[in-house]
């Protein structure tokens, strides 16, 4: 593996004509403005994506998540510091003690000329309901009431006061009542839905009826190619004219090519490591907290974020992006980056190396079945397995073929340690703790990595919180308890998603969540 | 000649049976209640006990392993494969729109290998010691050594990055087409390359062949009349096989090149542990490997008198 990586490199960098290391930190996140725009007939974007989510997953949130086509729009938004703002919700204000009124835009039609009002509010958060798309914002199917045509009121089945920060993820998209997007998504985005060709593409045509500024591309075009190496090649050869998730190993040879420029996001995602806590054998070893605890210190993030991120990636201590913790963020300390510590807790437990240089204990070796998700860079699973095995820990890395895949592993429980890395698709501070650790959370995986009644108390208090302050102290509370108590997980880092596009591409702005991005700036130039 | 070919039928129907038996046994001995995987895939959380138990009735899972094979196989006869867990369709469905993608790579590839490597190998065999030769048998060497990732790569960076002649990825068009295919019939063509050479060699020393020259045939005509003809019942066993292996494993090409094939399917499927899925997978893999070798036994008998009339020297 390791030298099949070599001699891709050796052949990408050749063929760049070399491309010295560097380090391009997350400071630009706009892609050049330019003054002369190509003619309207003339703008249509290709952008090349991993793999086709949709043949996989069901198709409820086509055009929507992850590959966000601007076709729908939520009630709210989040701006690029992660603070909710108004999209078809004007107002929003909390009503009682668990249930928010939003005050609904006027004047905005759906793309099949419906008018947009409350009722395809009730509409689609019903959807919301019944295809499991709430995540963990507890809307249930009669959470939703009409006040008038523009006012609806949404009470959660439990306390949460998250809500306005969580409903701007896609999955809470306003659907035109009566249409059903696994045909063709109907909404009323500054784009609408043009075509799509599994495993090929996915086409979303302007919206020249659409009630905000209106995008400036003609066409939107989204190819699916899984292979990371080809995505830059085909960048390249001008087949595309942009790229989603360069790896960071390749970004300063793109950057040095006069015909390309990146735009990285602002950090968003982080990489957490999360453990198999209740498996059946052979899926135990995990259950043991001193094996937690001997990984986390076998992993140095900062080595992972200098050396595999090269500088735009930065180590962490919480298992979300600092940013969205404020000041709270530093009471954690790191569990991580103690080679020393890993090794002399295992020598003491009973572990000892063997000739493979493979720890074992009664004829069992420390060897940790490890899904990875599908678009995780391979080097850098590469790098924490050189790491672990230092220590004498074998992370045997499955990397997943696609997102359903990785889904389908989880669930069945067969595995060790999850390797995935996770957006902060909102500006909810709970928002990672209760989509991964959370006891009430219904998703399959929380079956084998629930953290316990404490971290869950604490959840339930960051989730209830009436401020953004105090659910962010809470949410580090929770986190306290996960890390530092149980070692039930390990924060490695935050790191930014890189697009990559022709120098010809302008007034693209990266949003720190890829699943949040806008198009409509975005236009080419001569 | 009839009773050959009655023969071969016979066996490859015992063949098709017994992959069927394995193919179905995979199924039974994986991992895991499929009741189970389908309503977590359905549910996305852990299905209630009792809704497993109405499951494993819904899909004869309670029945004994005979009648749910003859069962299964009588409704794959008709090519009711079952539904894929992972993908919700039906496993004919998504096999049916893969297959024609990953038999058109790889009957292109397959054209491919052997327009190259027969020729290839014919001139080394006959200008034996020739710089031809010594070219020939240097390029098999490197085509069969270098791994198709990298010969991908490299074939995108020279005619799409720096040529912009073909595009670097995708599917539809037969410029799509060129790139995957060149670079799967690499290998193939490097080992047809080397086996024609070698077994035009052996031919082109037989007795047969120096009569006819004694009896004044011409160079072409005991190359195709007489060595090649006798060298074709080896080769074609070989590219028999090449054909079973370029349908069942043009796996990172079709991932390199974004080609949506059978590869990606089959490995979804495998990490997903999607089984009807993984069956449909296996039963059109094990088919095409028994139609193929059927129908180079038929070859054979084609070349071969000696075989279709049952003699042997």
């Amino acid at each position: 593996m390791k030298l099949r990586v070599a001699v891709v490199f050796l052949v990408l960098t050749a063929a760049c004509g070399g491309g010295g290391r560097g380090t391009d930190k997350a400071a630009s996140t706009q892609t050049t403005q330019a003054a002369v725009a190509l003619p309207d007939d003339q703008q249509t974007l290709t952008v090349a994506t991993p793999g086709d989510v949709y043949i996989t997953r069901d198709r409820n949130l086509l055009g929507m998540w992850p590959d966000n086509a601007n076709i729908c729009e939520t009630l709210l938004g989040v701006d690029t510091d992660l603070r909710p703002v108004p999209v078809l919700a004007t107002k929003w204000s909390l009503v009682g003690t668990n249930t928010w009124r939003f005050e609904l835009r006027r004047g905005v039609t759906f793309h099949n000329g419906a008018p947009f009002n409350a009722e395809a509010v009730r509409f689609s958060m019903a959807r919301v309901a019944a295809k499991s798309l709430a995540l963990t914002s507890f809307i249930g199917p009669d959470s939703t009431k009409v006040i008038d045509d523009f006012t609806v009121e949404i009470t959660p089945t439990q306390a949460n006061l998250r809500l306005p920060e969580q409903i701007s993820h896609p999955n809470f998209s306003i659907i035109a009542p009566g249409t059903d997007p696994v045909d063709k998504p109907v909404c009323t985005g500054p784009f609408k839905f043009g075509d799509y060709s599994p495993n090929d593409h996915f086409t979303a045509l302007r919206n020249d009826a659409y009630w905000g500024d209106k995008a400036k591309l003609r066409q939107l075009v989204f190819r699916f190619i899984p292979d990371q190496n080809t995505r830059r090649l085909a960048l390249e050869s001008g087949q595309v004219d942009g790229i989603y998730f360069l790896p960071p190993q390749q970004a300063a040879a793109v950057k040095a090519r006069p015909d390309l420029q990146l735009a990285p996001t602002p950090p968003g995602a982080t990489v957490v490591l999360s453990f198999n806590l209740h498996g059946q054998d052979p899926n135990t070893l995990m259950q043991d907290i001193d094996l937690r605890r001997a990984l986390a210190w076998s992993l140095d993030p900062k080595a992972l974020a200098d050396q595999q991120w090269q500088g735009t990636a930065q180590a962490i201590t919480t298992v979300s992006p600092p940013s969205v913790l404020g000041a709270a963020a530093s009471q954690i300390a790191a569990i991580t980056g103690d080679l020393a510590k890993a090794e002399a807790l295992l020598d003491q437990k009973g572990w000892k190396k063997g000739s493979d240089g493979i720890r074992e204990k009664d004829g069992k070796k420390l060897s940790l079945v490890t899904p990875a998700q599908f678009d995780f860079e391979p080097e850098s699973l590469q790098f924490m397995q050189a790491q672990a095995r230092r220590a004498g820990i074998d992370l045997k890395v499955d990397k997943a073929s696609d997102g359903a895949a990785y889904s389908a592993k989880i669930n069945s429980g067969a595995w060790d340690v999850d390797i995935n890395y996770w957006n902060q698709n909102d500006g909810n501070p709970a928002s990672i703790v209760s989509r991964l650790w959370y006891g009430k959370n219904t998703a399959a995986r929380i079956k084998f990595t629930s953290a316990g009644d404490k971290f869950d108390a604490l959840v339930d208090q960051a989730v209830a919180a009436p401020d953004t302050a105090t659910s962010a102290q809470k949410s580090v509370d929770a986190m306290k308890v996960l890390l530092a108590e149980q070692a039930d997980a390990i924060p490695l880092t935050s790191f930014p998603q890189i697009f990559a596009f022709k120098k010809s591409v302008a007034g693209f702005v990266a949003h720190p969540s890829v699943n949040l991005q806008s198009w409509t700036a975005t236009y080419r130039t001569k | 000649m009839t009773r050959y070919v009655v023969e071969r039928v016979a066996w490859l129907l015992v063949s098709l049976l017994s992959v069927s038996v394995i193919t179905f046994g995979l199924g039974v001995l994986a991992p895991g209640d499929p009741a189970e995987v389908v309503l977590e895939h359905r549910l996305n959380q852990p299905p209630p006990r009792e809704q497993v138990l109405a499951q494993r009735r819904l899909m004869g899972l309670d029945r004994p392993l005979t009648a749910q094979y003859l069962h299964w196989l009588a409704a794959a006869s008709h090519g009711d494969l079952g539904h894929s867990w992972l993908k919700g369709l039906r496993v004919s469905t998504a096999l049916g729109e893969r297959i024609p993608r990953t038999a058109a790579l790889a009957a292109a590839a397959a054209v491919l290998a052997v327009l190259i490597g027969l020729p290839a190998g014919i001139l080394a065999a006959v200008r034996r010691g020739s710089i031809a030769d010594h070219l020939c048998r240097v390029g098999a060497l490197l085509a069969a050594s270098v791994p198709a990732y990298f010969a991908a790569y490299v074939l995108i960076l020279m005619f799409a990055v720096r040529l912009h002649l073909l595009p670097a990825f995708g599917f539809g068009s037969a410029s799509n087409l060129v790139l995957p295919a060149v670079t799967l019939a690499l290998g193939p063509a490097a080992v047809l390359a080397r086996l024609t050479r070698s077994t035009v060699l052996e031919t082109l020393g037989e007795d047969y062949v120096r009569t006819a020259r004694a009896k004044g045939a011409g160079t072409v005509a005991v190359l195709i009349g007489h060595a090649l003809r006798n060298a074709m019942v080896p080769l074609l066993t070989v590219i028999g096989l090449l054909l079973g292996h370029l349908l069942g494993g043009s796996l990172v090409v079709e991932y390199v090149f974004a080609w949506p094939g059978m590869g990606d399917l089959a490995i979804s499927a495998v990490h997903a542990r999607d089984y009807p899925l993984i069956q449909g997978f296996v039963l059109f893999a094990g088919a095409v490997y028994v139609v193929v070798n059927f129908a180079v036994d038929l070859g054979y008998a084609w070349l071969d008198p000696r075989i279709r009339t049952g003699r042997r020297s």
